[in-house]
């Protein structure tokens, strides 16, 4: 790739911030690049990076969805208690799949109603996820279960490697599911960058009319990227339980925010059409990169809310402000009179 | 999404043919113009009925209806920033975060300023000066994700999500997470002072506020341009207006609102926190559709959010009645609810086209 291609990319601009605030965190606190430190930061994206994964997905397709957090939850609580109440203990693979199974059913609620009813994706998931806060809290009577099953919590203690920082004598481990993230992000990759459902996509995000004109199923796509919303939202609901060995009510508390924010930062233009997998991962660490090391980099943690906030307008306005230029450019030929080119773009 | 929905939208889908009224078949069009309220103040009656029936009558007691009409103004006035925004085709996720800010914002004012044994005067005085203020900040914090919608052309959606982060976060940083207490009484005293020992005073507030929108939205032109952007953002502004200007001051009125409301949650529970208003921005989304707002812009009317309000307000108390239904039901409910309505709205409309 040629030098001007490469300034071109969000991906290279996302890189270089990562890479500053590596180097300026290291200079502040000499603890970054510490073996121990590199493993929890690779811990702490597995579930935000799924999550961005899937929702990337939507936001391409031009929706959005506020929901996965709760379909996360509610699966995660589903699943531990249907596995405590009838003691299981077989091959924790059949918990993923019950989890994404149903995820990917409370996905496809949400893909059913926005294809058909055709109003924002937003205040349709902002209903759902309602409903399934209110199911996890009120049918399932759930908010916290400290001794998960068998099944559980043996993929919980099982790591792959363990490494130990000599400074300061803290250890951490890699933990199985980091697996479950790569394939995750090879799939969605796979799925937008060499198959006509991705292209399928794209072309609903850029412009709907026009992908109907070109003979995508624009509503079955629609339900499409919702369900595999819900299936990814699913698994990671259960990835977390096995992170963290315990299910908690408000572990995704907020999460609709910061995720949305880390595949915004990562390129994706909300409006829909654009944006990559690759990014999407880079901006989920560096979202992670900043609120792990708020301490480190002199913020106290009551203000970490002011900075998600901060980075998603800084993020869009970016790539906003361009398009609003660019529109501003044509209307200005035309009252120039160079009504040629400027008609076309603008309809 | 709501692109592709907006540009097909036209202008007569907003029902501003004022010209109309006074036209023959008086009766048989009051009928077709307030369907939606009809229809509001049926669904009324029923939940109202059902309620008192399930409750043995107890629910239908003055104590009860005094209540109600305690409570629904913090959410109303909320909701009626809400309406603004979404009638000019957007929405507004800032309310609650707004409510917020001013509210802790308000208090510490009112704290730091109220001297110590001042007279009654004096003190309606200084929490006048303090709601100003408040107002002022409200529509600062509207100015601020307006002109980040308007100007630098963030979707809505994301504009006001980021910024409610922002607003919500100073909030807390402000306060650290904890509440704002031992507040003057003058705030608390005025809030739940009752006229004539029946209406309460937040009750007299939520009306004001609802006959400005109202008198803003069908009596000025400001209220023409919101309906005109919500309906067809770019056939509007090549007729001429500024929408970037009217869109700025819909979210700044939206934002003053929101602060009037955070004052009358600060009254009401006696102190200032920052988590407040967390669990009423699905309901307010839910009161606007209700009342027949379209989440794509261009439609909605003070009228059926009055009632809509109402509606809420008493299914809310009627469920808190019951001992057996929990606080999480409620969630559960406002979703579905929210889903229903959407969907028969969506589906008469629909069938009305058609027809």
């Amino acid at each position: 790739m040629n030098m001007k291609k490469l300034l071109k990319r969000n991906e290279f601009y996302v890189i270089l911030i990562i890479v500053v605030l590596s180097l300026l965190i290291q200079m502040k606190s000499g603890q970054f690049f510490t073996a121990n430190n590199i493993v929890d930061l690779v811990r702490s994206l597995i579930v935000p990076g799924m999550m961005a994964a899937g929702l990337f997905m939507v936001i391409a397709s031009g929706n959005i969805d506020v929901s996965f957090p709760y379909t996360a939850m509610l699966c995660m609580f589903a699943v531990t208690k249907w596995f405590q109440t009838t003691g299981y203990d077989g091959p924790v693979i059949v918990g993923f799949l019950a989890a994404g199974l149903l995820g990917a059913f409370l996905g496809l609620i949400n893909g059913v109603l926005a294809a058909w009813l055709k109003l924002p994706t937003l205040i349709i998931t902002l209903g759902t996820c309602s409903i399934y806060l209110g199911f996890t809290q009120g049918v399932l009577k759930s908010s916290v279960i400290s001794a998960i099953p068998a099944p559980l919590s043996q993929m919980a203690s099982s790591s792959l490697f363990s490494v130990r920082s000599a400074s300061t004598g803290l250890g951490s481990s890699m933990p199985v599911s980091i697996f479950i993230l790569i394939a995750v992000l090879l799939l969605v990759g796979f799925i937008m960058k060499y198959t006509m459902l991705g292209r399928g996509i794209y072309a609903v995000g850029g412009d709907q009319v026009a992908a109907e004109r070109a003979g995508f199923p624009v509503a079955a796509i629609r339900i499409f990227v919702f369900t595999f919303m819900g299936f990814i939202g699913g698994i990671t609901g259960l990835t977390q339980v096995t992170l963290s060995g315990m299910c908690q009510i408000g572990f995704f508390d907020g999460y609709e925010m910061t995720i949305i924010a880390a595949v915004v930062l990562g390129g994706a233009s909300i409006a829909g059409g654009s944006g990559s997998v690759f990014g999407t991962f880079l901006g989920v660490l560096l979202m992670k990169l900043i609120s792990n090391n708020l301490i480190l980099l002199g913020i106290p943690t009551n203000w970490s809310k002011l900075m998600t906030g901060v980075l998603i307008i800084a993020g869009v306005s970016a790539s906003a402000y361009k398009m609003v230029a660019a529109e501003r450019k044509v209307t200005s030929n035309i009252l120039e009179g160079n009504k040629g080119e400027g008609a076309d773009t603008n309809e | 999404m709501s692109k592709g929905g907006m540009n097909k939208g036209d202008i007569n889908k907003g029902d501003i043919n004022k010209a109309d009224k006074n036209k023959a078949g008086m009766n048989k069009e009051f009928r077709e113009k307030n369907a939606n309220n009809l229809k509001l103040l049926g669904m009324f009656a029923v939940s109202f009925a059902v309620l008192t029936v399930a409750t043995g009558g107890k629910f239908f007691s003055a104590g009860q209806m005094k209540l109600i009409a305690y409570l629904f103004p913090e959410m109303g006035v909320l909701s009626l920033g809400m309406m603004l925004a979404m009638i000019s085709g957007g929405i507004d996720l800032t309310v609650v975060a707004v409510a917020d800010l001013s509210g802790i914002l308000c208090c510490m004012m009112l704290k730091a300023v109220m001297p110590n044994d001042a007279s009654l005067p004096v003190q309606i005085l200084v929490l006048l000066l303090v709601v100003a203020a408040g107002l002022v900040i409200g529509g600062l914090c509207g100015a601020f994700s307006g002109t980040l919608i308007s100007r630098i052309g963030i979707p809505a959606m994301v504009a006001t999500l980021g910024a409610s982060d922002i607003i919500l976060g100073l909030a807390v940083g402000i306060t650290n997470g904890s509440s704002v207490k031992e507040l003057p009484p003058i705030l608390n005293g005025v809030v739940s002072y009752r006229l004539f020992d029946a209406i309460p005073a937040s009750t007299i507030i939520f009306a004001v506020c609802a006959g400005a929108v109202a008198f803003i939205l069908n009596k000025t032109s400001l209220g023409f341009k919101i309906y005109m952007i919500g309906s067809n953002k770019t056939a509007t502004r090549y007729s001429g207006i500024d929408d970037k200007k009217t869109i700025t001051l819909t979210y700044m009125i939206s934002g003053m609102l929101s602060s009037v409301s955070g004052l009358l949650m600060c009254g009401h529970f006696n102190s200032a926190r920052s988590d407040f208003g967390k669990s009423y921005l699905t309901p307010a989304i839910l009161i606007c559709v209700l009342a027949g707002v379209s989440p794509n812009g261009g439609k909605g009317k003070v009228a059926g959010m009055v009632i809509a309000v109402v509606i809420l307000q008493t299914l809310s108390s009627g469920f808190s009645m019951f001992q057996n239904i929990s606080d999480y039901y409620k969630n559960l409910i406002w979703g579905l609810v929210l889903i229903l309505v959407m969907i028969i709205n969506v589906t008469s409309e629909r069938r009305k086209a058609r027809g």
